[in-house]
């Protein structure tokens, strides 16, 4: 059943579609974009300490699974704001085709993981969107994103699995780190990158009580005690980043 | 005596007043400094909640080398910074500010129109956490100053002895 958050999101890349067409005219030179995705050390090394969770909790990951689709690179102007209750509008957009299930903790250097690349017409893709949708097959079935791992604190050593259910979607802007990205040239390579930061999900003992990623952040409390695969609500968190720079969370 | 023409300003009808536009003799091995107020832009970056993002990097982009830095700096205490473009180049500034695993983009676009104190129009890539109601985000401001270094410009200027005047 299509969602009202998935209508608002495949009509905003549709929009963008059509004006990306009308603005991309003839055949354009191009060059290469590859998509990554990550979970930062969070996810490849886990919440170790001083980086404990926010009520004290060390977990370690055997798998964080995400599944994907409709990862797509817009050129906007102006730059789209993600702190703004609109959607993107693209002069130019590229997407990859398909859905995509990958485990963040199999990321390699710097905990990144190669989704995929495609051809594109030249220019700066300044914001990215994706949708979380549902796994329809695999060890991540029926989740749009399943943690598997085990929590630790004292004598106490609990397995857990954390099944996030509802599908969405995110609208990012322009991706904020240590280099722009997104600058395709004619014949050559660029990069984006979708990032998760589970310390929004956790929290971050090293971090005070009140700091608002704190106050926000359930932490791991709330499935200590439970069994089997529990559900998750993303609800009010914002997990998915592009780099350190915020997205705007559609839900259905 | 010659007199020193001024180059033209980037800022159009903002030019600011010329706090010295005549050089002094050109004498052999003399140096001569001028010092003009120029129009800058002040950044003011801070979370929602009115704290100042003190002591974040601030990284500005200029229209024609948007990939490479042109400028590296951090905010002061009260999450503020100041810069002056570069006259000539006109286009889309961007100034990034980062902290603590968090930031945000604001675009300005050059030549500036509005008026002296003024915030500028410009797009903020908000970055914080959390919903949307306790949301803590960065809020960055841009204001032109006039005055702003007051003494950034210097022309230097030299002669070989006996050279011609």
């Amino acid at each position: 059943m299509r969602t009202l958050g998935d209508k608002n999101f495949r009509g905003a890349v549709a929009l963008s579609a059509l004006l990306a067409l009308a603005a991309a005219g003839t055949a354009q030179a191009a060059g290469t974009l590859t998509f990554y995705i990550q979970g930062e050390k969070l996810a490849t090394e886990g919440f170790i300490a001083p980086q404990l969770t926010k009520d004290g909790w060390s977990l370690t990951f055997a798998h964080i699974w995400v599944t994907l689709a409709d990862i797509t690179a817009h050129q906007t102007t102006p730059p789209f704001d993600a702190g703004r209750e609109e959607l993107i509008t693209a002069t130019q957009q590229v997407t990859l085709p398909g859905v995509y299930t990958l485990d963040l903790v199999s990321g390699g250097e710097h905990g990144r993981l190669r989704i995929d690349h495609l051809s594109a017409p030249l220019g700066h893709y300044n914001a990215l969107s994706w949708r979380m949708v549902t796994a329809a097959e695999g060890v991540a079935q029926d989740t749009v994103m399943l943690f598997i791992g085990t929590a630790t604190r004292g004598d106490q050593s609990i397995p857990f699995q954390l099944a996030v259910e509802e599908p969405h979607a995110y609208l990012c802007g322009e991706f904020i780190g240590e280099e722009r990205k997104g600058f395709v040239t004619a014949a050559g390579e660029a990069d984006l990158e979708i990032t998760f930061h589970l310390d929004h999900l956790f929290g971050r003992a090293d971090k005070p009580a009140n700091d608002p990623m704190n106050r926000t952040a359930p932490g791991f409390a709330p499935f200590a005690s439970g069994t089997g695969v529990q559900r998750l609500s993303l609800h009010g968190l914002h997990l998915g980043h592009v780099g350190e720079g915020h997205c705007r969370v559609l839900w259905s | 005596m010659r007199r020193r023409t001024s180059p033209p300003l980037w800022s159009g009808g903002l030019l600011g007043t010329l706090l010295s536009l005549a050089a002094p003799p050109l004498l052999a091995h003399a140096v001569a400094v001028e010092a003009r107020v120029v129009p800058g832009i002040a950044l003011q970056a801070r979370y929602d909640s009115g704290e100042p993002m003190a002591q974040a990097q601030v990284v500005i982009y200029r229209p024609n080398q948007p990939m490479t830095p042109a400028q590296i700096g951090l905010t002061d205490a009260q999450g503020r910074f100041q810069f002056v473009p570069t006259p000539a180049e006109e286009g889309v500034w961007s100034l990034q500010v980062r902290q603590a695993g968090h930031g945000a983009m604001v675009h300005l676009p050059m030549p500036l129109t509005a008026p002296e104190g003024e915030v500028v129009p410009a797009v903020v890539a908000v970055a914080g956490f959390g919903q949307l109601t306790i949301v803590q985000k960065i809020v960055m401001a841009l204001s032109i100053v006039w005055g702003l270094i007051g003494t950034a410009l210097f022309f230097y200027a030299r002669r070989t002895p006996n050279a011609p005047s």
